[in-house]
């Protein structure tokens, strides 16, 4: 190119000697004529297409130098998109972990979970969950015998593999002379690894080999365990360590994705055979094991075989096997065949569901909180290209003046769209994984079950939230690009910013429209929910819940040795007694509002039983001072302690719910109430006692009925007890010495669970305080954006309008009517956008009602409220924008078009 | 710059180029000159055009180019008419010839 264009100079030169020139002159003239060489090669290229790549370089330094000009549009740009992407990932990725993806096994479409139901209750012991379809009232549970999952084994030719697991939790681990509880277990069955078809992450896999009685104690541990406890040595491989006070081998680490097979979140430390379960203290309180309900099964699909061509041949295995636990516990056979459980299967690819189920309502919940954000995210971020597009306007005409071409323009802002969208989405990723973690964290437990995950970006949430962004970037990049492009030059140079401000202000304001409508979605929520917290915090629990400490202690988790375990219960309570700043201290099985419960059937002794079927109570096992310690005052009669074991006989204490309930305003006292499902402990019962109602299991629920039995009428194998000490002063002072005392009675039982009374009600309410904590942060934040952009968009109104106010103030309209004006168009686009947003939130809180607490999900005060507040806000963006407007000089003004 | 000139002026060099590539091939300078010969040194090609506008032109495949050896024994590149530079140019006689006569038209009433 530089060639042909140097032959151009010289031809010309030469034809300029040629009319008589001298030589060094005509050169210098073809020179001049010819013009700027570089320029013209440039704009040859421009033609030919090529080296576009030099120009986005060239662009996006640009593009850079602009963003760092206004660092205040580009920190609020790039802060928006953060946020938007950020969270959208981070809550997408976990709906995804939590939700919607099957456990990295082989094939987890063809794993199937068996479970039965049936139409009456199976009078069966089970540990599991049972669920009730509130339509058919069928009982479904996913819980079978040990003789069951070997009927169906049996008979399971039409499946390619099928294994049995169950969780246990609470299993005291010694290593190194340390005892520790670790949270959770998983026991399974020989087949488990391979059915699941997973490789160890290092040693081997548990075998059917180890799955026999008698086969030496082996487990696997988790790779998180192993890296927590272990610090990943190799040597952990062939390790010795007492588990439950059972000698076990570690033979090997289960890979760091699976997770087990368990409820969601759930993530076991130790995989142990079943054949252990005995030895373990799985059994609490049953003396036929066989006729126990606790393991869940799962099967691999065979090629061929479809689920119920399989379940008609296993049926009868399964309804037999059933009969025979009937038998077992002594209770009748079903009236008829077709009340016997039938069996089913649903899919197992993502083991056990039932909590996922759980999840499900605050996630889905969760998931409107992002889309509402990631909406308003990009309402702000359009406003805001918007406005600078209209900002940069005489820029655009400069550059279109000095011989920019339009595309060029053009791309130019639509390489800063982007390189802001890039610069968004890389804050975005580790504000994202905070974001992650943070959710993780604030999860409450969901009936005694952590979620512990791993918290992973998933990187196609990420992109679809990136893309979503970007778009709006280049949408709303491009259409003041388009517009500046086709400015009028000479229009620009007359300061004219007048005509098209009206459609541009139009989107603007159904811009704002947008987000003020989702803002007010947000403030509902959070009024809600802050409200429920408070109407939490104010329930009388019926106990005195400052000032306690508890903690947990299980002396015998092996299930052996009942009276030596009480024993050391008993004793600790003793010995802490005596501690100073001890007021009371005593001990229970179930500790009070902490989402567990234990209930039973009862029935009062010369009463016909009630026709409406309410026939439970929940039930506690309390130590001596109970009572005292809780400051829960014995009405009527006494309270129930130690001794009464050594007087004999069978007592009870019961509440006022109780004598409601079941005497009908009866004096209970000396009255005997029999227990139907009494198992091995005494049928009939006493009551000595009525003491005032006490929330049980949740502040939520008016206390219910409830039996409190003396702890050795508990007769169970395990003497599991949470301790509560009251303090005479600050009860987190005590820590030490409690540590100090349990340590002194046994130095390897480990003090689990620490935690005072209040943060333990506290945790009861993590749904509620986080769905509070983000809505409010959110909402703060969309208040804030919207109050910005509110700003922006009347400045700007302002500007555009700057000759209309001059003409109105020269024709004697005072400072308050222009004042009046402004602010009032301000009030109605925050008006439409309230309107919406209370129809908005009309129809988003109804999925959060059931999470309330006594107030309506349609509180027309916190309605109200939110409106107000954001027409407050509109009052206050307009107002100084409103105050420049008022100041218009007419003269100036009037002669600025 | 206003855009609408630009264009006309645009739209009528392509036509003046294609035209004086009609006699035979020529380099960038041999063109221009033709031009200028042919308008009896009414109208002046600035560089600033010319060059863009062949590179533009051999893009569109209208014309194409080889290196070759001109007058004074230079490298040059000599650009020639392709068939569908041809057929292009005859669109563009007729429709200059179409609008001229009619903006005569115009101009005759007035």
């Amino acid at each position: 190119m530089a060639e042909e264009m140097r032959l151009h100079v010289e031809l010309q030169a030469a034809e300029f000697r040629e009319t008589g020139m001298k030589a060094d002159e005509a050169e210098m003239k073809a020179r001049r004529e010819f013009g700027h060489m570089d320029g013209i090669r440039e704009r040859c290229r421009d033609e030919n297409g090529i080296l576009w790549v030099s120009h986005l370089g060239q662009d996006l330094r640009y593009a850079w130098r602009m963003l760092a000009r206004s660092p205040g549009f580009t920190l609020a740009a790039v802060l928006t998109l953060a946020l938007g992407i950020g969270v959208n990932t981070a809550i997408f990725s976990l709906v995804d972990e939590i939700l919607l993806r099957p456990l990295p096994v082989t094939d987890p479409g063809d794993l199937v979970l068996f479970h039965w139901s049936s139409k009456v209750d199976l009078p069966v012991p089970t540990s599991g969950r049972w669920e009730r379809d509130p339509v058919t009232q069928q009982t479904t549970c996913t819980s079978f015998s040990l003789p069951a999952f070997e009927a169906i084994k049996k008979r399971s030719q039409a499946l390619s593999g099928i294994t049995a697991f169950a969780p246990i939790s609470s299993l005291t681990v010694i290593a190194d002379g340390q005892a520790e509880v670790v949270g959770l277990g998983q026991l399974i069955s020989g087949s488990y690894f391979s059915v699941m078809g997973i490789a160890p992450a290092a040693g081997r896999l548990l075998e059917a080999t180890d799955d026999r009685p008698g086969a030496p104690g082996v487990a696997m541990v988790s790779y998180g365990y192993w890296m927590r406890r272990f610090g990943g040595d190799p040597s952990t491989i062939g390790r010795a360590i007492l588990v439950n006070r059972v000698p076990i081998t570690i033979v090997g680490v289960v890979p760091r994705r699976f997770p087990g097979s368990l409820q969601v979140g759930d993530a076991p430390d130790l995989f142990l055979p079943l054949v252990l379960a005995r030895g373990l203290g799985a059994f609490e309180m049953i003396d036929k094991p066989d006729a126990l309900w606790w393991v869940q099964i799962i099967g691999r699909l065979g090629a061929g075989m479809g689920p119920s061509q399989m379940l008609s041949e296993l049926e009868p295995a399964f309804q037999q096997s059933a009969l025979e636990s009937l038998k077992l516990v002594g209770a009748p056979p079903p009236k008829s065949p077709n009340d016997l459980p039938t069996l089913k299967v649903g899919p197992g690819g993502q083991g056990l569901n039932e909590l996922r189920n759980e999840y499900r309502q605050r996630w889905e919940i969760l998931t409107g909180l992002g889309i509402a954000i990631l909406a308003i995210a990009c309402a702000n971020l359009a406003s805001l290209l918007l406005a600078r597009g209209a900002a940069r306007q005489r820029e655009m005409g400069v550059r279109l003046a000095m011989g920019a071409g339009r595309g060029r323009i053009v791309r130019q802002l639509l390489t800063e769209s982007i390189l802001l969208a890039g610069l968004g989405g890389a804050l975005a990723v580790p504000f994202a994984v905070w974001v992650e973690v943070g959710l993780v964290a604030m999860q409450p437990r969901v009936e005694g079950h952590t979620l512990s995950l791993v918290p992973q970006l998933d990187p196609g949430v990420f992109l679809s939230a990136a893309a979503i962004s970007v778009l709006t970037g280049v949408i709303f990049g491009l259409v003041p690009a388009i517009r500046a492009s086709r400015v009028n030059i000479s229009a620009e140079f007359q300061g004219g910013t007048s005509n098209r401000a009206g459609s541009r202000s139009l989107l603007g304001k159904l811009l704002l429209v947008i987000q003020v409508a989702l803002t007010l979605v947000l403030l509902v929520g959070a009024g809600l929910f802050a409200g429920t917290l408070r109407n939490l915090a104010s329930v009388n629990v019926g106990f005195e819940s400052r000032g306690l400490l508890l903690f947990h202690l299980n002396p015998n988790p092996d299930g052996t040795s009942f009276k030596a375990g009480l024993a050391v219960d008993n004793e600790v309570a003793e010995r802490l007694r005596a501690v100073p700043g001890v007021a009371s201290a005593t001990f229970s099985r179930m500790p009070l509002l902490s989402d567990m419960g234990w209930n039973t059937r009862i029935g009062v002794v010369g009463r016909p039983p009630r026709d409406d079927g309410h026939n439970t109570t929940m039930v506690n096992f309390v130590a001596g001072n109970f009572f005292a310690t809780y400051g829960i005052p014995i009405m009527a009669g006494r309270a129930v302690d130690m001794a009464d074991g050594a007087r004999g006989g069978s007592v009870a204490v019961v509440n006022q719910a109780f004598v409601r309930e079941f005497f009908g305003g009866e004096d209970p006292l000396g009255r005997t109430l029999q227990r139907p499902d009494a198992g091995n402990m005494p049928a009939l019962i006493t009551v000595v006692g009525v003491a005032r109602d006490a929330s049980y299991s949740a502040v939520r629920d008016p206390a219910p009925p409830t039996i409190y039995f003396p702890y050795y009428s508990q007769a169970s194998a395990k003497v599991e007890a949470t301790f509560a000490v009251r303090a005479s002063g600050d009860p987190r002072m005590l820590v030490p010495l409690i540590r100090e005392t349990v340590h002194s009675v046994d130095p390897l039982l480990p003090l689990d669970d620490l935690r005072t009374q209040q943060a333990q009600i506290g945790e009861l309410s993590a749904t509620e305080r986080m769905f509070a904590w983000l809505s409010g942060v959110f909402s703060v934040l969309a208040v804030g954006l919207v109050s910005l952009g509110l700003y922006g968009l009347m400045s700007y109104s302002v500007l555009c309008r700057q000759g209309e106010i001059g003409l109105r103030i020269a024709l004697g309209a005072r400072p308050t009517q222009v004042i009046r004006m402004i602010v009032r168009e301000c009030l109605l686009v925050v008006g439409i956008g309230v309107c919406l947003g209370l129809i908005g939130a009309y129809a988003a809180t109804r999925i959060v009602s059931s999470l309330l607490f006594g107030l309506s999900a349609t509180d027309p005060g916190i309605f109200a409220a939110g409106g107000v507040l954001l027409l407050l806000v509109a009052v206050f963006a307009g107002w100084m924008p409103a105050q420049r407007a008022a100041r218009v000089n007419p003269m100036v003004a009037l002669h600025s078009d | 710059m206003p855009k609408d000139k630009a264009d006309l002026l645009q739209g009528t060099l392509d036509m003046l180029i294609l035209r004086s590539l009609e006699a035979g091939p020529s380099h960038g300078f041999g063109v221009s000159g033709v031009i200028r010969r042919f308008s009896e040194d009414a109208l002046q090609v600035e560089q600033g055009s010319l060059y863009p506008a062949l590179y533009r032109l051999e893009a569109e495949g209208w014309i194409r180019s080889e290196w070759g050896i001109s007058e004074n024994n230079r490298k040059a590149k000599f650009y020639e008419l392709t068939a569908a530079g041809r057929s292009q140019l005859r669109r563009e006689t007729a429709n200059w010839a179409r609008m001229s006569s009619a903006i005569n038209l115009v101009l005759s009433h007035a």
